[in-house]
Parts: structure tokens; sequence; C-alpha cells
């Protein structure tokens, strides 16, 4: 959004705070930097099923602790946790993402 | 009095203007989307997640699919099929979880689209209006490309990569090979639908013939160089089917050029080889609904937006999946489940006339060389200064060389999970 000019009244002025709140709502949920949370988590489906529950051999991640989450997904970036495929992905992800994926899957239900 | 704002909140101003009056204030979505329909074309691997994701992220959207066949039946794990891994019915899928998820889904085939009308002919009679075409057409054959392999020669030489009934033609024959003989596979130029699948079949053949007719042989005339994945084929092939596999490359005299069905013999740019089972995989073009629609190029490919998948030719109508160019994504089925994810909210957000976010996606391809070996390329994607979807560096990459048998072993696995999860991602 653009600076409220210098000596602009009153009515613009919340006009523009009002837009601002509006679009941020619309906009969908946006991390500090990098993707759109939901955007970035969708990928994840492929291998660990919808919404993080996974039918078969790959682990869920649903319902995990975000602490945990950020730790796998830092440990398997850095080589530091060996992985088939997921230090592959993770370097990829800024620490920003790393965030949001930790706090976005451990908001998700397990499956029953 | 003006309000002096800088260009893009001006811009931003006018659209809250036009939401406000078009339905009162937030939350806009539900009622701007709820008279909206989108229609998907194509039930499979783009298609049918696309369909899912639209109604994740706007329940209130109709959103409907057509599929001309009643289930749909997938290429991952049809080599499976072919070599008797596993039977057709573990890789066929049925539309009841999409209409239970509220997707209508349509059996038809779209057989005209207008796109100043924004509508769609079916085969049956109905004509569909939409605000949105999704279309995942998937691929055709090219006519001609190879002198002689025309519908009728794909019976006697199956090129099983559509699945389906082609799928349990190959397979049959395979099976009713005599010990000692020759599996050909005729592999195509760049590109094409899934660029290790040539070389996982060759691989599974290879095991069911080491088991049951272990005389035999598999010979790979290739129209290409080099392949998907090829050093770490050939290091697995060397370890499980010693001398078993033969791959000739382009300049070595792979080129098939023409076959003559009747006997089954595949002539390339030097010599003729006759076959006792011969799998042609032909040169390929995205689907016939988007080529006859004139929304492909010369090379047959179609031509989109990489941050909405809109088509570069026709307004509102969105392609995904094996029949575009997407940049330095392969043609596989998680590349067309991850575009589909990106298209439907870039529809969504388009629909409510905001700006599309920008896209994540990634590709995973996993390979069997048997039953327990297993094989993957990653990689990760953004779109670059240009606009154009390209790999992320540093990240991404093969299965390492040399693994032990237990990685192997594990990515096998992770193989069968990859299906079961991405099945239940697109069909629920």
């Amino acid at each position: 959004m653009g600076r409220i000019r210098h000596g602009s009244v009153t009515k613009p002025a919340i006009c523009q705070a009002g837009l601002i709140l509006l679009l941020a709502c619309l906009a969908g949920k946006p991390g500090a930097e990098g993707i759109p949370t939901s955007g970035l988590a969708d990928a994840c489906a492929v291998c660990h099923g919808p919404d993080g529950n996974s039918p078969a051999s790959i682990p869920s991640i649903a319902a995990l602790e975000t602490d945990e989450l950020r730790q796998l997904l830092l440990s398997f970036r850095s080589g530091e946790l060996d992985s088939t495929v997921m230090t592959r992905f993770a370097r990829a992800l800024t620490d920003a993402e790393i965030e949001q994926l930790a706090k976005h899957f451990s908001q998700l239900p397990a499956a029953e | 009095m003006s309000l002096d704002l800088p260009e893009h909140s001006r811009r931003d101003l006018l659209k809250l203007a036009v939401l406000t009056a078009a339905g009162g204030m937030l939350p806009a979505s539900a009622s701007s989307l709820s008279a909206a329909r989108v229609v998907v074309v194509g039930g499979g691997f783009g298609g049918a997640t696309c369909a899912r994701y639209l109604r994740r992220l706007a329940p209130e959207l109709s959103v409907l699919l057509i599929e001309r066949n009643r289930q749909f039946v997938t290429c991952p794990f049809s080599n499976g099929v072919i070599s008797g891994l596993t039977e057709l019915d573990s890789i066929t899928h049925g539309f009841d979880g999409l209409r239970r998820f509220g997707v209508d889904v349509v059996q038809d085939e779209v057989t005209g689209i207008d796109p100043g009308q924004r509508q769609v002919a079916l085969a049956g009679g109905d004509v569909l209006t939409y605000d949105r075409l999704v279309l995942s057409p998937g691929i055709a054959f090219k006519q001609d490309a190879i002198d002689g392999y025309d519908q009728a020669a794909m019976s006697r030489m199956p090129h099983a990569w559509k699945a389906g009934p082609q799928t349990s033609l190959l397979r049959s024959q395979l099976e009713s090979m005599d010990d000692g003989g020759v599996f050909v596979i005729a592999a195509p130029a760049n590109p094409f639908r899934c660029p290790p699948g040539p070389y996982e079949r060759a691989s599974l053949v290879a095991a069911y013939l080491q088991r049951h007719k272990p005389r035999s042989k598999v010979l790979i005339l290739d129209q290409k160089d080099g392949f998907s994945k090829a050093g770490l084929f050939r290091e697995g092939w060397d370890r499980l089917y010693p001398g078993m596999i033969e791959w000739v490359g382009f300049s070595d005299g792979g080129n098939v050029v023409s076959v003559d069905p009747k006997r089954l013999v595949l002539i390339t740019d030097f010599e003729e080889f006759r076959a006792d089972v011969a799998n042609v995989i032909p040169p390929q073009s995205c689907g016939k609904v988007a080529l006859a629609a004139g929304l492909a190029d010369d090379t047959g490919w179609c031509e989109v937006n990489h941050g909405t998948f809109e088509s570069s030719v026709a307004p509102n109508i969105h392609i995904i999946g094996d029949a575009i160019f997407a940049g330095a994504m392969p043609k596989s089925g998680t590349s067309a489940n991850s575009q589909a994810k990106v298209c439907a909210r870039a529809v969504v957000a388009l629909l409510l006339g905001e700006e599309p976010a920008e896209p994540a996606l990634l590709n995973i391809c996993y390979s069997l060389l048997s039953e327990s070996y297993g094989i993957s390329t990653a990689a990760v994607f953004r779109i670059d200064a240009s606009g154009e979807i390209a790999t992320v560096p540093d990240a991404g990459g093969l299965s390492p060389s040399n693994a032990s048998n237990a990685f192997r072993q594990l990515e096998a696995e992770y193989a069968r999970g990859w299906y079961a999860s991405i099945t239940a991602d697109m069909y629920g």
C-alpha cells in the first residue's frame, strides 16, 4: 500500500486504513516472506496425503507439534537428518516457509 | 477531491469499489462465487485434482468435471500391471469420492469449445456455459510420426501409454511370448509423457522375464541420445538384470522411423529389428480437445501463463498437465497435480477479481526397477524473473548412486506410498 501522504485529510486516511485491512483479508494468508502458506502446503499432499494424512507408507504430518515439524524440516534441510527425498525438497524452503509449514500442519487434525 | 495515492493503490481501491458494488462488504467470496461455474475437462491427475481443490477453496462454487470414461486408469503403476506385479483394478479409480465432495462428474466427451460464448459442447448433446474452463486433456499420439504406426497398428504393437485396455493387451502379449524372445520398446523423442516411464517398463519387464522366461531380452530403441535417470537405471540394470537390457540411442541407430505391424518389425535409420513383442511409444502432442480448439502451437503443445495456467491464446481457459509447455516441469502425474492446485487457486482469485498468488510447484517421479528397488527424481519450481517456471537451484535432484539395498527398498516403499497418497488427494 502507498504511504499516506503528509497533510491528507482524515477521511481518505481512514478509507486507506480500511482498504489495507480489507485487502489483507481478501488476499489469502501470505507469510512474512515466500509463498502463501496453504499454497505451499498443498504441494506436500502428493506424498504425505491430503491435509497431511497419509493412507500408506509415507509418514503423516498432520497434528504433529509445531516444534517437532520445524526441527524436522530444518534438520532435513541441513542434511543433519538422513532422508531419501526430504533433504532435496527442504533445501528449497526459506526459514519463514519452514515456520509457516510447521504451524500449518500442526493445526490440521490427524485422521482417525 | 483526489486521494492522490500511488498508482497501485488506486487500482486496489477500484477493485474494492467493484467488489463492494457487486455484493456488499466482506466476505465478498461467498456471494460472487456461488453464481459462478467452472468446467474441468479430464478426470486424470490434472483434472481430478483441480476439481477437488476448487471445491476445497470455494465450497459454494459450481464445479463440473467432464470425463469420457466411467473410471480412470492411471499410467503410474501400469508398468506394474504389465509385468504382473499388480492387477488393473489396483490402478483403476472411480469418481464417487469427487461426487461426494460436491463435484458434478459427467461421463461424456467434449466435441467443441466456443471461447467467445464460453461454452463447451458435449457428444451427448449438452452445451455447457462456463465462467472459467480448465482443460487437462493429456496427450494424443502424432499421426504419421512413425510410418505405419496407425490406429490399427496399436493392437499389434501396443503403446500402453494411455492406461486401460492397452495395459492389459501388452501384459497378455508379454505373457504369451516364448522364452528366448525379444521385447522391444521404441522410446520417443522429447518432449513426451513420463520421461522415465519407458525405462521403468524395461526394468519391470526384465524382472518378469528373469523369473519366467530367463533366456529373453529387452531391447530399447530410442529416439534420444540420453534419458531420465540414465545413470541410476544403468546401475540398477547391471546389478539386477545383467546382460538382459540393451539400450540403443539415436546416434547409434535407435531412431525408429517406420514399423511393419504384421511382421512385428521396427525399422530404424540403419537396420531392421524383428520383435517378439513390440511396444511402440510414439511421439506425442497435447490431447485432442486442446488441438481441435486451436490451443496448441506448431509443435503440438499448449502455451500457458506460468503463474495461472491460463491459455496464451484463449481467455478464461486454463490448461494443465501433460498438454502444456510448463517450463522446467516434466510431464508427470505429480506435475499435473501440482499445477492443478495452483490453477485452482488462480481460478478462484480471478473469479473474485484478485491477484493470483505466486505459485508453489514441485515434482517427484518414482521409478521401480523391481518390486524392492526404487529410485526418484525430485524438483522444486518457482517463477523466474522472466515469468517462466524454473527449477530452484540447490534443491531437488536424483537419488544417490551406489545407495544401499535398504535405501533402494525404502524408495520402492515410498513409491507405493506416493501412489496411495496422490490418488487419495485426487479421488478421495
